[in-house]
């Protein structure tokens, strides 16, 4: 395993910095930058523009140097905590970003939770009770889950917990509560109002998990090995846990690493629709006007987040299944 | 009696992965001040990779012996398990590309109080394999399936029976006797 290990973190590493290479060049890619579209903007307002002005803050943020010199400014920076300048909020992109990007992750953390919590029971169900009223009947509600917009989800959902629940409109915590520091009752309310995005971020998902997961668990059970331990006599639960749904783990396993990027841009949308400030609505307007180390750091945080997560999953699946597959060979 | 070396090419690959990744890692820790936690992290991969170019030296430095009483590494920490003790073994396969194409195996045994771990990389490892495989079959011992698939796969299905099987599944043996 040590070995693995060694090896997938030797991947790893240079995707990371292929990775961030692209990323900088993808925020540079549109023509111009932050200052320009400034300049733009004032002269259509019909603003006079300070030459020296403009020139003096390019100057300041590093943007009249070399492409490679900024990327070397920027990358270094990061691995400092450093994460640039955000040119439309005018202050550092770690003070900008705040609590944004921790109320992101427990959004994201909280869906992906409740993913695994809803699709593993109802999948298991739907497959050892196949063709029967509760797998049709939770079927026809996974199709409904994977056909409904979230947005439109989301707009149901909030009209609800409000006309029932009280819960304020929008927001991951009431309004009282915003830019106040931590308290208990701030994290009550967190909690009180995290609940609809996560069912509205994974109830799509959650569909298409039990989808796989029944598939894959259908196939384990209809097994040689399977109808043999039950010919046997093992237990039913056991004769299901022991092997078949330990092998059908692995797309849910696999999936890992493409679930936490995918949960954290699919939020960006509802995020929008349900007013939560996260990172999602804040990336895009970054994207808009090229505040490019905000929009850079986001691009790399979602990065990180893919490598790490497939780092993840493949360590799993590799503990969990090392075996050959058929037409792969050794190479040493 | 047999003795097998880890092949000179793979350890050196294994020296300038370890070195390369021990480079990589230290590298910023010692040279760029970073944030606290991101250098504990750099810290303990650069520690991984320092322990994988020693386990690299000490594999490099060890000698594999077999014969018909049993399998012995000679070299730094070496330990001996004769076919008789042998409990378990544990056949692995890893790879690290998606098509789970040019991978590596590893196999475990353990028994006599002593655990030993092999790689594919040893020179002569799939008859290193097939001997283990005898003595497994000879002492019953019960295989994981993913151990099974990986003999299968050696073309070295041995007769030990599956976890749960019977004595019987012997006679499932392919040609190894």
């Amino acid at each position: 395993m040590l070995d693995y290990l060694v090896r997938r973190l030797l991947v790893m590493i240079p995707t990371l910095i292929a990775v961030s290479v692209i990323t900088f060049i993808i925020i540079q890619l549109p023509p111009g930058d932050y200052l320009s579209t400034l300049i733009a903007e004032m002269e259509s307002q019909g603003e006079n523009v300070d030459v020296a002005k403009i020139a003096a803050l390019r100057e300041q943020y590093g943007l009249d140097r070399p492409l490679w010199q900024q990327y070397l400014v920027w990358a270094v920076g990061m691995l400092r905590g450093d994460f640039g300048y955000s040119f439309q909020y005018q202050l550092p992109v770690a003070d900008v970003v705040g609590d944004r990007l921790m109320l992101t992750i427990v959004l994201n953390f909280g869906t992906i939770l409740f993913i695994y919590l809803v699709s593993f029971p109802i999948a298991i169900y739907s497959a050892t009770h196949q063709y029967s009223w509760g797998d049709y009947g939770l079927t026809l509600i996974g199709f409904i889950g994977l056909a409904t917009p979230n947005f439109l989800l989301a707009l149901i959902l909030l009209y609800f917990t409000n006309l029932w629940f009280g819960t304020s409109i929008g927001g991951l915590m009431d309004p009282s509560y915003i830019d106040q520091p931590w308290t208990w009752g701030k994290i009550l309310s967190v909690l009180e109002h995290l609940w609809v995005p996560v069912v509205v971020i994974g109830t799509s998902g959650t569909a298409a998990m039990i989808r796989r997961l029944r598939a894959n668990l259908l196939d384990e059970l209809q097994k040689q090995y399977v109808v043999t331990a039950r010919a046997k006599g093992l237990p039913p639960m056991r004769a299901l846990l022991k092997y078949p749904l330990r092998m059908s783990l692995n797309p849910f396993i696999a999936d890992i690493g493409n679930m936490l990027p995918q949960v954290v841009s699919g939020s960006a949308v509802v995020a929008m629709v349900l007013s939560l400030p996260t990172t999602g609505p804040m990336l895009i307007t970054a994207l808009q006007s090229q505040d490019m180390y905000l929009a850079g750091s986001f691009l790399m945080f979602l990065a990180v987040l893919t490598v790490f997560g497939m780092l993840l999953s493949d360590l799993a699946l590799a503990w969990l299944d090392p075996r050959i597959r058929l037409g792969a060979g050794t190479g040493r | 009696m047999t003795t097998h070396r880890y092949e000179r090419g793979a350890i050196v690959g294994d020296y300038a992965r370890g070195g390369l990744g021990f480079v990589i890692t230290a590298g910023p820790v010692l040279f760029v001040p970073m944030v606290s936690w991101l250098t504990v992290m750099f810290a303990g991969f650069a520690l991984l990779f320092g322990v994988y170019v020693v386990r690299t030296w000490m594999r490099a430095a060890t000698e594999i012996e077999v014969d018909e009483a049993g399998i012995a590494a000679r070299g730094p920490l070496g330990k001996a398990i004769p076919w008789n003790d042998l409990e378990a073994i544990e056949l692995r396969y890893f790879a690290t590309r998606r098509d789970k194409e040019g991978g590596w195996m590893q196999m475990r045994l353990r028994g006599g109080g002593a655990a030993l771990a092999i790689e594919s990389s040893l020179d002569g490892f799939e008859a290193v394999a097939e001997r283990a495989a005898a003595a497994a079959a000879r002492n019953q011992l019960a295989l994981s399936q993913v151990t099974q698939e990986n003999l299968k796969a050696l073309g070295l299905l041995g007769g030990a029976r599956a976890s749960g099987g019977t004595a019987s599944a012997r006679d499932d043996r392919l040609g190894l006797e």
